[in-house]
């Protein structure tokens, strides 16, 4: 679900933005289906080694456990944060080449 | 619970056949008997049952899903929170492979793993488990049987094929192995564009076959290379077959034990 170079996968850039505020493994799956209107619902298995890879990749991190709590929560990083910078210039500028390119057509000449 | 009765039954399966385990599991379900547990083996004793432990419950149908993965046990603890928080409920843990089910079709319809590329990460981790662990366990096979103190003084371990014999069949067996993880990790990357039931899991004997047929022929090879004393015979093979057999005596007494236990 996570390649280093490649553009974040549509599961995992919701995964990563869902972390802006710390949540743990459970709260991700709900908010995630939340955003995408039950669009996108994660496996426990799938979520888990997603999350995996992001802390080794140094994009979140798990915050501290309090005593007695098994839920591990976790947090967005700066590096995770300039990732999802990076991610949202990507799409904010395909939607305007897109937007661009469908006014083009829409005013085309009737041939 | 409100009958405590258990039972132990083991179970061999090969890694990569994960439906075949699965279906035993469901079976098991059908019956009235859950998952409940792993009970290691007593390496000491080994006549006393281990396996997976079942509780008898009412006859159900139950979905289960096979997950790979070591790790820290407080991360585990997480993992298995997350996984009982989605309605996964835990069913056994042992040597890093974990088993949950679910009785929910909700649950289920969101599945384990949502996309094919943590299943074909599930598959990449098991295979590299098991070839590093493989190969340093041939390696240590390979300096004890022929380098070292015991190979120089015990008269056993010089004139015998089944050492070489021994460690070209573990050989065989992890490079099947990786193999079978290949292909299934083909079959998900390329199922899309294949015919649907394209992949066909080969029958267990079919996989017996096929190891025992390789390590026969690859003896003789690795025989000349580890023990270049000897000159190969025919009688290699029937020395071979020999202590095979006790190997398979062995194997059948501990795992195909099948216990019963009141607790």
């Amino acid at each position: 679900m996570v390649m280093k170079n490649d553009p974040l996968s549509e599961p995992s850039f919701y995964v990563l933005l869902s972390l802006a505020e710390p949540l743990h493994g459970y709260g991700i799956i709900k908010k995630v289906e939340d955003l995408s209107d039950g669009r996108i619902r994660l496996g426990p298995g799938t979520l888990y080694g997603a999350l995996t890879k992001m802390v080794k990749m140094g994009w979140i991190k798990p915050l501290p456990v309090e005593n007695g709590e098994r839920r591990k929560a976790y947090a967005l990083t700066i590096e995770g944060a300039a990732l999802l910078q990076k991610e949202v210039s990507r799409i904010t500028e395909q939607i305007k080449h897109g937007t661009a390119a469908l006014r083009a057509w829409e005013n085309r000449k009737p041939s | 619970m409100n009958n405590p009765e258990t039972r132990i039954q083991n179970f061999t399966w090969l890694l990569w056949k994960e439906d075949a385990f699965i279906g035993f599991l469901k079976s098991m379900a059908a019956k009235g008997w859950v998952l409940c547990g792993f009970k290691r083996p007593n390496l000491l004793m080994l006549w006393q049952p281990y396996g997976y432990i079942f509780r008898k419950d009412e006859p159900q149908e139950l979905e289960f899903r096979m997950d790979f993965r070591r790790d820290k046990k407080e991360n585990l603890g997480d993992y298995i929170q997350l996984c009982t928080d989605t309605g996964w409920h835990h069913g056994c843990t042992f040597k890093g492979i974990h088993i949950f089910y679910t009785q929910e079709k909700t649950t289920v319809k969101a599945d384990f793993f949502s996309d094919d590329e943590s299943k074909i990460a599930k598959y990449k981790r098991l295979q590299k488990h098991l070839l590093v662990t493989g190969s340093l366990g041939i390696l240590t096979m390979y300096y004890l049987f022929f380098h070292s103190w015991l190979s120089q003084h015990v008269s056993g371990f010089q004139d015998n094929v089944f050492m070489p014999g021994l460690i070209v069949f573990l050989a065989v067996f992890f490079l099947y192995s990786g193999w079978q993880f290949h292909r299934n990790i083909h079959h998900l990357r390329h199922k899309a564009v294949k015919k649907e039931n394209s992949h066909k899991q080969w029958s267990f004997w079919f996989d017996v076959a096929i190891v025992i047929t390789l390590t026969l022929a690859l003896i003789p090879a690795f025989g000349f290379y580890l023990m270049p004393e000897f000159k190969w015979r025919w009688d290699w093979y029937f020395t071979q077959a020999f202590f095979m057999s006790f190997w398979v005596v062995f194997m059948v007494l501990t795992f195909g034990w099948v216990g019963r236990r009141k607790s």
